[in-house]
């Protein structure tokens, strides 16, 4: 899976924030800094196998946790079509 | 705290909920300040809110919770830059882009029937549009406006130096079914009668710019115009804006300011405001004369800047004491181009059908021609091109409203006078909206009193 082409994102305020540039989208996605991981991740063709373990690597968190957060920011992307799989 | 008036929700909605300071918290940079008789007003530059604050309440202002949601209030530490930038990205980056070309600056002519020693187009050559290239033109106009109401504006040269190119256009766009209306540049001698009775019924003519350089005796040995009937040319165009008046078109009057002209604008204020006193449509405003080769920075140092933004100042209070100034309100929606060159929605139309984005050149910087679909998308993106910041960016309150591109002659630099002028154009700005509301206020407690 990969972030759709057209989705682009910015660092504010220790946010991050992804808009969409081709109307796909018309909100705003304001990310907390383990979100903007995951999204930073999907910029290249990945798994969320690939993604959770990368997770682990960075943060001292128990795996079924992690696994949840990026269920979670999967199935947000997911929502406003952000997401090629 | 009464909102005067409303801030843009979608920068707001990029902001997002305030930060939290453990420091404390200070007014942002693009806050400008101005007292009224009942407190002071806040105007943020970047969200676009206008508040009006009682004494008390802008004494204690660091204390007020809704100024802190509003983004007046902002942590000490607080990046105003760095998140105007990321407002402008996404602001930019999700604006819907123009599909259509709906306005149009068409030079008739770069003839004109004055021999002006400052006019830009000084040793151009002289050329009127075709009558072929003006059927061509409404043609490419009628292909490029996506049947939206277009906008166009006449513009030369002198434009009405070639009155049949400008009926011929209207003409096939009012047989094509096109909605249209216009504005014009003109130095007003040709607006007679007949003229006029055009401008309403087939040109379509909302407003016109004038320029007058002075009382009658410097206008007529500035202007020279190359007629020679004996007639007093400033009295010529002095009847041609009574007519455009009369017509309901209209007329702003441009008084270009040089650094000898002063005291004689100051008369000829009083003189145009007493002659059409009464008039319904008639604003005016004071313009710096300058060499359009070069930036305005360039043409003087600052001391120099010093009197002749002085005496601007003069003449736009004078003209405002009349009740003729040019006001305009507070601009609802953060600044994200500078004009028609790379705002992506207007085409300039040369003589020989040349297409450009900047009325400013008439026989270069050409990004295509009206026989032709290809358009050099190069040149196109070089009038998106910004001018470089400054070190005085950093902490200039104008930051937010602030584009410059560089290519642009008449604005792609900044120097000191240019700041302070922005400051007090803002300003008035505020008092416009505070007068709105006050009225509107005022509209509300007469109704009020009417229902009891
Ligand atoms: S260019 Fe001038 S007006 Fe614009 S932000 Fe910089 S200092 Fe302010
Ligand atoms: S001179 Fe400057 S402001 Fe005027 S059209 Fe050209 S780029 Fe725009």
């Amino acid at each position: 899976m990969k972030l759709k082409d057209g989705f682009i994102t910015r660092e504010m305020a220790e946010k991050q924030i992804m808009v969409s540039v081709n109307g796909d989208f018309s909100g705003l996605v304001r990310s907390n800094q383990t979100a903007a991981f995951i999204v930073d991740n999907l910029k290249e063709e990945t798994t969320k196998e690939e993604i959770v373990k990368k997770l682990l690597e960075k943060y001292d968190a128990k795996e079924d946790i992690i696994t949840e957060d990026v269920e979670n920011v999967l199935e947000t992307l997911r929502k406003i079509g952000a997401l090629d799989e | 705290m009464k909102v005067i008036s409303k801030a843009q929700q979608a920068v707001l909605k990029i902001l997002g909920n305030p930060q939290k300071s453990a420091s404390g918290y200070r007014l942002i940079k693009y806050c400008v300040q101005e007292n009224v008789e009942d407190g002071v007003l806040l105007f943020n530059v970047l969200t676009r809110e206008v508040l009006l604050l009682t004494r008390d309440e802008f004494e204690n202002y660091t204390e007020n919770k809704e100024l802190l949601d509003k983004w007046f209030l902002v942590p000490e530490d607080f990046d105003e830059k760095a998140t105007t930038e990321t407002v402008r990205w996404v602001l930019r980056n999700t604006a819907e882009k123009p599909k259509h070309i709906t306005t149009y600056t068409i030079m008739t002519t770069t003839d004109c029937n004055a021999r002006c020693f400052y006019c830009f187009e000084k040793g151009c050559a002289r050329i009127p549009m075709s009558e072929e290239t003006a059927h061509k033109t409404a043609q490419y106009i009628k292909e490029h406006c996506g049947g939206k109401r277009v906008k166009l504006a006449w513009f030369g040269g002198e434009p009405l130096l070639n009155m049949q190119v400008m009926d011929i256009i209207c003409e096939d766009l009012k047989n094509a079914g096109i909605e249209y209306y216009s504005g014009m540049t003109s130095n007003g001698y040709l607006f007679c009668e007949d003229a006029v009775s055009k401008a309403k019924t087939l040109w379509n003519l909302k407003h016109v710019q004038i320029t007058l350089d002075g009382t009658e005796k410097v206008y007529n040995r500035s202007k020279a115009y190359i007629y020679k009937d004996g007639k007093s040319p400033y009295q010529v165009v002095l009847n041609g804006i009574e007519l455009l008046l009369d017509a309901g078109v209209q007329v702003a009057i441009r008084l270009n300011l040089d650094l000898y002209n002063a005291d004689d604008l100051m008369n000829l204020v009083d003189e145009i405001a007493e002659r059409f006193s009464g008039k319904k449509g008639l604003v005016m405003y004071a313009h710096h004369l300058f060499d359009t080769d070069l930036s305005m920075a360039q043409t003087h140092t600052d001391e120099e800047w010093e009197p002749r933004y002085e005496a601007m100042y003069r003449l736009n209070s004078k003209i405002d004491g009349y009740g003729i100034g040019w006001t305009r309100g507070i601009k609802k929606t953060l600044k994200l181009m500078h004009c028609m060159a790379d705002g992506g929605s207007a085409r300039v139309i040369a003589p020989k059908g040349d297409i450009g984005l900047c009325e400013h050149y008439t026989d270069c910087e050409f990004i295509g021609h009206i026989d032709r679909e290809d358009i050099d998308k190069a040149m196109v993106e070089s009038w998106k091109e910004l001018s470089p910041e400054i070190p005085e960016c950093n902490d200039c309150f104008y930051y937010p409203g602030c584009v410059k591109l560089k290519k642009c002659t008449a604005n792609s630099t900044c120097y000191r006078h240019e700041r302070e002028a922005n400051l007090r154009e803002i300003k008035r700005s505020m008092l416009h909206e505070y007068k709105l509301w006050q009225q509107n206020a005022q509209k509300a407690d007469d109704e009020d009193e009417e229902i009891c």
